[in-house]
């Protein structure tokens, strides 16, 4: 679960369940370790850097030339952004039995969790080779793969929750 | 004609847009402008951004993205996600190269799959 509530300072406080920072706090690490020596040949890696010119192989090579760094740093630092954040939770009062944790980000950094956690469901979603028919259907929970299943619905309710409050920032809705 | 319209390499050179064409010295510019306008024609035909389906982004995130890089308001942007679900592709915009390229590294940037292509 997640909560996300507007403070009076224009910054954010966003309530996680104690119980679910372990599985928070492992992501950052997965993402850095794909970023850490990118494998361009892989789905994944090709996912995250996609191509700008898909007939014209020499305009592409200049494109990524001039901006596949800018990409990568940008990426590195929505991963830095999360860990830091989430290191600096406080413990807060318990709900309905829960007990839970509150981090405190500005309107930047709430932005920055939110490519973080659309980057990580790229990551997963390409591992598990998302469909548009997967995605919809159940998995069988013997499945080795249901974990990280799993998790990339339990991240999307994350995201939706972001971008939600995202939007009423920008006063859209 | 022996003038090259389309640059090797458009970046760094600040003229990738607006070639002029340079006619031969001698030759009258009266016979200059037909060919003159055939070929500017494909250095200046616009260039189109499109965003590819991806099963993994969630509808709202692509409205979200549309609406804060282009400034489309929700149901343009809701529209256009909607045909990149369904076509598989949308052009989001049509501009020159250099912008184009500029719109394509910002929806790589909130990691959407973008492309870029002359129209035409």
């Amino acid at each position: 679960m997640i909560w996300i509530s507007r403070k009076k300072d224009g910054g954010w406080a966003v309530w996680f369940a104690s119980s679910e920072i372990s599985d928070l706090e492992k992501l950052p690490g997965q993402l850095r370790g794909v970023l850490a020596n990118p494998d361009f040949s892989s789905k994944v890696i090709a996912r995250l850097f996609p191509q700008a010119y898909r007939d014209d192989p020499e305009r592409e090579a200049e494109f990524q030339r001039l901006l596949r760094d800018d990409l990568l740093q940008r990426k590195l630092e929505g991963v830095a952004a999360f860990e830091r954040t989430l290191a600096n939770r406080k413990e807060t009062r318990k709900l309905l039995g829960f007990s839970l944790v509150q981090v405190d980000l500005t309107g930047e950094e709430l932005t920055l969790w939110m490519g973080f956690f659309h980057d990580m469901r790229l990551l997963i979603g390409t591992r598990l080779d998302i469909t548009d028919e997967s995605w919809q259907q159940e998995i069988d929970p013997r499945d080795p793969r249901a974990g990280e299943f799993n998790l990339l619905h339990k991240l999307a309710y994350i995201e939706e929750t972001v971008i939600q409050a995202l939007r009423k920032a920008e006063k859209w809705d | 004609m022996g003038a090259e319209y389309e640059p090797r390499n458009g970046y760094g050179n600040g003229n990738a847009y607006g070639s002029e064409f340079h006619a031969a010295p001698g030759q009258a510019p009266a016979r200059t402008v037909e060919p003159d306008t055939e070929e500017k024609s494909k250095v200046d035909r616009p260039w189109n951004v499109v965003v590819w389906n991806d099963p993994i982004t969630l509808m709202s995130y692509v409205v979200f993205v549309f609406q804060k890089l282009f400034g489309y308001n929700r149901e343009k942007a809701t529209r256009l996600m909607l045909e990149v679900h369904h076509q598989g592709r949308s052009v989001v915009a049509t501009v020159d190269r250099e912008k184009g390229e500029y719109y394509v590294s910002r929806l790589h940037g909130f990691g959407l799959q973008a492309t870029i292509e002359q129209t035409g």
